[in-house]
């Protein structure tokens, strides 16, 4: 019988199971830890921390920039000739930088970057990486039909071309261990060679074998799309999502006439869809779901934008989350590392570096 | 104030087995007594020979200064001593205004006519009830304001309430002190059976507590305190404060996410709820009569089904689920625990072993085996044991238990089907303080044990003193959740009505 109603309501196009998310409570009950966090430095489109011999890095578009919290300050290490979408540090002070559009440099002390000669569809969506050893580098590629920049076509077009790969950077030579990903965004390590993944537009994390073996989820239905990941002092991981799941985006994303007309005729920044910010303008009125009254944002209302961290234990179980509300304005975290006993979080969308407790309550 | 009602020297047994034994009891006129005891001490069976279902075995009984022996409960009726049963004894197929003038229909009875007269009645009473409305279709608090407002109605001068506000909300609770305090400035005396010794020590002139069929206390009300009636009451000092504040212990850590509702929504009872319940994990719900907590998780059980289409989503361990009955959530691990144990939970002719054996069956049994009645009833011993189900006898029927047993032998049922997700429905309605502690030690070592468990309740310092996590469901909808280290009564209550 339940069987037969499924299949119903599935015949007739209109499951229910598509226009639910799943509800942030429990260890996902939302809160202000991030709104409340300490706002470290401003820097313009901050994204992609990454520590190398011992110093904090991030992107600035196009700038790798050197960060010393302590001080509050940044500064430019070297500029690319494209947005940068994804920084690796290993413990000797090398730098992998993907460059939208150029492929993977290798930057090493203070001479010009090697470019590794990456298969030419990885190039433009380089979203992650991960040094595991001085010359051993995994990958996440995002798409491989878009460029970094295109990410809202690619989620739009319910894209799953997305590879993680290992290989070495002193041949070049990378070996794809995890193919047709929708959008892998984030790379952390885990025990026995196993590599943790964030597949965004699955809304889930999944295991991948460094043998190449079948990936396997070890945690699915998140309320957000997850992005980067990084490991934890504990044994665990920190998993920053960038933008939340809602039901307008969840039916657009079922009805393939409209979005295709919308992709045709409107420009991405207003597309009913996640995004990293708040745009603000009038052409927006369903940021936010229109729940704003006498000028005060109700910090419950569907926004297309939100701020959410998550920490995991080792089995990538979720222990507590740390999040910016729809009212609130540290929204886009797609970063996130642990640096000198301390969490910090890009906020791509108040481009803002925040630093937080390692406790659950970002109190430490 | 002169003695209205008088048991003397009074006696009442079942096949031998005293219920009551020589009890001397007084209601004065214009009095509120408080009668207290466990479930089986025999308060109900004492106030049903005043309200003359049984007679007595020995002693005596006098009404108004005259002896008395009821021979029915018209008969008692006609003295003016009415009672409103603990388990409401409505015609569930007829109107609200035709159960209340059941009994006294005139020859030529105009239906619009009892309407109206109905309507005046409950108006005057301030209970919102709609008088046309089927009596089946109403939650257990209207039917308890229609049984009232009935004995209300006969204009009676003795008014016997058994667990009256069990059912009642806060709010309606206060309407119902109010109405005791209308019937008592009338002349009425009352007696009012309640496990909420709050309650008796509030409104109450007097007390008197029975144990184990025996009258042990009976004085002033302001010479008790809640710990002196609680030791009286069981005999013993409970281990554990009952409701100590939860703000003082640790909620167990959140599991794996074993049920989920999202967005669903069934008819205007409930409209897009969404809620998570966790492995290891008590999830307290609460909200007022009507918020749909116990309709949201009827859906998740099986009970009752969500809207066809835009319904929403139900998912078991990440998994959509649509159940069509029972037993396929049963099938899947969930058990519920009914609220109504009388009409959902049991087969009360039945003995406890089947009642038992049944539920297990229900889970699905192979349909060639063959099953003995000694193999069930050495199954059900086990439960009998473990959670310490008190029968007369053996092979004792589920009808001759009280309260607290009854409930046991519901939660046995349910857990014989080894369940992972157990929802527990008002899971201490009607159930003695001894009773009580037994349950929640009960549902505490489920969770222990790594079950995931659900419990709606009423009472909001139950709630603080067994949940890690506070669900509040309003208008069909889950609106707040809450840890239990920053959970306040005034909190939950806050969010439960704005």
């Amino acid at each position: 019988m339940t069987a037969l109603l499924s299949a119903m309501a599935s015949l007739f196009g209109r499951d229910d199971d598509a226009l639910s998310v799943p509800p942030m409570d429990g260890v996902f009950k939302p809160n202000n830890r991030l709104e409340t966090a300490e706002l470290i430095l401003e820097l313009p489109a901050i994204d992609n921390l990454a520590i190398a011999g011992g110093a904090l890095y991030c992107s600035s578009g196009d700038a790798l920039v050197g960060v010393d919290p302590t001080s509050r300050s940044a500064k430019p290490v070297r500029r690319f000739d494209g947005q940068i979408t994804m920084l690796a540090g290993s413990q000797s002070g090398r730098i992998a930088v993907g460059v939208e559009g150029a492929g993977l440099a290798l930057l090493e002390g203070i001479g010009e970057p090697r470019w590794l000669d990456l298969p030419a569809d990885w190039r433009s969506c380089v979203t992650a990486g991960l040094f595991r050893d001085e010359d051993s580098l995994a990958l996440a590629i995002g798409s491989r039909r878009r460029r970094w920049s295109d990410w809202k076509r690619d989620l739009m077009s319910h894209g799953a071309s997305g590879v993680v790969a290992t290989g070495r950077v002193s041949t070049g030579a990378f070996e794809v261990v995890g193919d047709n990903l929708a959008f892998p965004y984030g790379l952390a390590a885990r025990g026995g060679g196993e590599l943790i993944v964030s597949e965004s537009w699955r809304h889930r994390v999944l295991s991948v074998p460094a043998d190449g073996g079948a990936p396997k989820a070890v945690l699915d239905q998140l309320p957000a799309y997850p992005a980067g990941i990084a490991a934890a002092s504990d044994g665990g991981f920190w998993l920053a999502l960038f933008a939340p799941r809602r039901q307008l985006t969840e039916f657009v994303l079922q009805e393939d006439d409209y979005r295709d007309e919308m992709m045709e005729t409107i420009p991405p920044d207003a597309w009913i869809g996640p995004d990293f910010a708040d745009g603000g303008g009038e052409e927006q009125p369903l940021q936010a779901g229109s729940v704003r009254q006498m000028g005060i944002m109700k910090p419950w209302a569907p926004s297309r934008s939100y701020g959410l961290v998550v920490r995991l234990d080792r089995d990538a179980a979720p222990t507590a989350s740390f999040h910016s509300r729809a009212d609130g304005r540290m929204h886009g975290v797609a970063s996130v590392i642990e640096f000198n006993g301390r969490l910090y979080a890009a906020s791509r969308g108040a481009e803002a570096l925040l630093g937080l407790g390692l406790d659950p309550d970002g109190s430490r | 104030m002169t003695d209205i009602v008088e048991f003397k020297n009074a006696t009442k047994a079942f096949r031998g087995v005293p219920a009551f034994r020589n009890v001397n009891f007084t209601l004065r006129k214009g009095e509120v007594h408080a009668l207290l005891g466990e479930n089986g001490a025999g308060k109900s069976t004492l106030t049903k020979v005043l309200a003359g279902l049984y007679p007595l075995t020995s002693g005596e009984l006098w009404v108004e200064g005259e002896a008395r022996a009821f021979a029915s409960p018209r008969d008692a009726l006609a003295h003016g001593v009415a009672m409103v049963f603990q388990d409401t004894n409505l015609v569930p197929s007829m109107t609200v205004a035709q159960n209340l003038f059941l009994g006294e229909e005139r020859f030529f009875n105009r239906l619009r006519g009892v309407n109206i007269r109905a309507q005046q009645q409950l108006q005057r009473l301030s209970f919102h009830v709609e008088p046309t409305a089927l009596v089946s279709s109403l939650g257990a608090a209207k039917k308890q304001m229609v049984e009232i407002a009935r004995a209300v109605q006969h204009n009676a001068r003795i008014f016997i309430f058994d667990e009256p506000t069990a059912t009642l909300t806060p709010e309606e609770k206060e309407h119902f002190f109010a109405l005791i305090e209308h019937l008592r400035a009338e002349g009425g005396s009352i007696i009012f059976i309640s496990h909420a010794l709050e309650e008796a020590l509030a409104i109450a002139d007097r007390i008197s507590i029975l144990r184990d069929g025996e009258m042990v206390a009976s004085d002033e009300t302001g010479n008790f305190s809640k710990d002196s009636i609680v030791q009286a009451m069981v005999g013993r000092e409970l281990k554990n404060e009952l409701y100590s504040g939860g703000a003082t212990r640790k909620a167990r850590p959140a599991g794996r996410k074993v049920l989920a509702l999202e967005n669903v929504s069934m008819g205007k009872a409930v409209r897009g709820a969404t809620m998570s319940a966790f492995a290891g994990q008590i999830t307290g719900m609460f909200g007022l009569v009507g918020a749909g907590r116990t309709e949201m998780m009827k859906i998740a059980a099986g009970v009752l089904k969500r809207d066809f289409f835009h319904g929403g989503r139900i998912k078991l361990n990440g998994k959509s689920v649509r159940f069509s009955a029972p037993s396929e959530a049963s099938s899947h691990g969930v058990a519920y625990v009914t609220e109504d144990r009388k009409f959902d939970g049991l087969f009360d002719r039945m003995e406890i072993a089947q009642n038992i054996f049944l539920a297990k069956l229900a889970k699905g049994a192979n349909p060639v085996s063959v099953v003995t009645m000694a193999q069930a009833r050495r199954e059900a011993a086990e439960w009998i044991e473990r959670f310490n189900i008190r029968a007369t006898r053996r092979k004792a029927r589920v009808v001759e238990l009280s309260g607290g047993n009854q409930q046991k032998v519901v939660i046995a049922k349910s857990l014989v089907q080894a369940p992972e997700l157990i929802i527990f429905d008002e899971p201490t309605r009607g159930v003695d303080v001894g009773a009580i502690a037994e349950i929640h030690a009960i549902i505490q070592k489920l969770a222990d044990a790594g079950a995931a468990v659900v419990v709606i309740s009423s009472y909001l310092p139950e709630i603080l003193a067994i949940s890690d996590r506070i669900l509040v469901a309003r208008q069909g909808r889950i609106v707040e959740e809450m840890s239990i280290e920053e959970a306040t009564e005034e909190k939950i209550m806050y969010a439960a009505v704005h």
